[in-house]
């Protein structure tokens, strides 16, 4: 059993230059957590600078995604019987002292996910870019349809979790290798767990390249859309069983 | 382009692009894999759908029978298919080997702390 109630888990691929700097932010916060590194197979020093600080580190030995990693972090979780997890990026975009708020919600226990979103607050002051902007409005709008919540910043990595949903998604294939986006909101929305959010305070990437950068665009809308169209038949078959 | 052809191709892209999600849903395909299949399903049937659009493009490139175009097509699919897949082989076989690798290692790091925790108890006999 962990001593902690919290547990915070960072994917890092390749993220030398940034994970020092986010592993000194989050300690000097001093919250209530543990921290879990988790290692996807980088090619540079990322591990060798996490184990400089009090962190558990994990390493996969090759690169499995940044879903994956993620998983690796709930499986965790759950073996050690964390009740909570917060997801922080390792890019230096998350600002530390988002966290108690997400973790105060949590805690009160009207929400099942808590997630930061740059976009409650007009003076965050986060410039998303044109390309990225657009796609954020029109996933704003899909899930709205599909689920009837407004949820601001379906993209925000930035999330508080509680363990009877990373316990679902720790499951062998419950959970996407590559990288969880709106199909799994949906998917979680259907579900019925309770999604709040939080303002949160993002920066932009400290150095670095970003796990979106090189994706083709268009491939990866179409991916999400016939992930979300799965999800949308998945969940119709199974209310039609029960 | 006959008109039973045309029935018969719209047939198959059906039952392709319905195996495909079946795949799908029972999670044996991944979807980023399957956008590649979904997409050239797709081309076929909207091309099924419009002949005209096939016999002109026949003419344009001077095909005399149009249907055979479609199996130009078809194997131009294929071939990038099967080059996307051989790409996705050898990386698989490269993550295989230094799986393999980590794993060996680990195993010989337990044999030796094995090896040292007998070592223990047979002193403290």
């Amino acid at each position: 059993m962990s001593s902690q109630p919290f547990l915070i888990i960072i994917p890092a691929f390749n993220e030398e230059e940034n994970i020092g700097n986010v592993l000194a932010g989050l300690l000097d916060v001093g919250l209530a957590a543990e921290i879990l590194v988790v290692n996807d197979g980088s090619r540079d020093r990322t591990e060798e600078v996490a184990r400089r600080y009090p962190v558990t580190v994990i390493t996969h030995p090759v690169n499995l995604g940044y879903g994956a990693a993620l998983q690796t972090g709930y499986k965790y979780a759950t073996e050690k019987g964390y009740p909570y997890i917060l997801q922080f990026d390792s890019d230096g975009q998350h600002n530390p002292n988002d966290l108690s708020r997400i973790m105060y919600e949590l805690q009160k226990g009207d929400a099942d996910i808590v997630m930061g979103s740059r976009f409650l607050e007009e003076s965050s002051g986060f410039d998303t870019g044109f390309v990225k902007g657009a796609g954020i409005r029109f996933f704003r709008l899909l899930i709205q349809k599909l689920t009837g919540t407004r949820i601001t910043d379906p993209t925000s990595g930035l999330r508080g979790v509680s363990s009877s949903v990373f316990n679902f998604y720790s499951i062998r294939d419950r959970f996407p290798a590559d990288f969880p986006d709106a199909d799994i909101l949906i998917q979680q929305l259907l579900m019925k767990y309770r999604v709040k959010e939080v303002p949160a305070h993002m920066r932009q990437r400290e150095a670095g390249v970003s796990m979106h950068a090189g994706l083709k665009p268009v491939i990866y809308v179409l991916q999400i859309m016939l992930s979300i169209s799965i999800v949308i038949i998945s969940h119709k078959l199974t209310k039609k069983v029960s | 382009m006959d008109y039973n052809l045309k029935w018969f191709i719209l047939l198959c892209g059906i039952t392709f692009s319905g195996a495909i999600i079946r795949l799908l849903l029972r999670k044996r395909i991944s979807s980023r894999n399957s956008v590649a299949w979904l997409l050239s399903v797709a081309v076929i049937l909207i091309l099924s759908a419009n002949p005209g659009w096939f016999d002109r493009l026949a003419g344009l490139l001077g095909v005399s029978y149009p249907p055979s175009l479609l199996f130009l097509f078809s194997t131009l699919v294929l071939l990038v298919i099967v080059l996307y897949q051989s790409m996705q082989i050898s990386v698989l076989n490269e993550k295989l080997r230094q799986l393999a690798q980590h794993v060996a290692l680990l195993d010989k790091e337990r044999a030796i702390l094995r090896s040292g925790e007998s070592k223990g108890i047979d002193q403290d006999n």
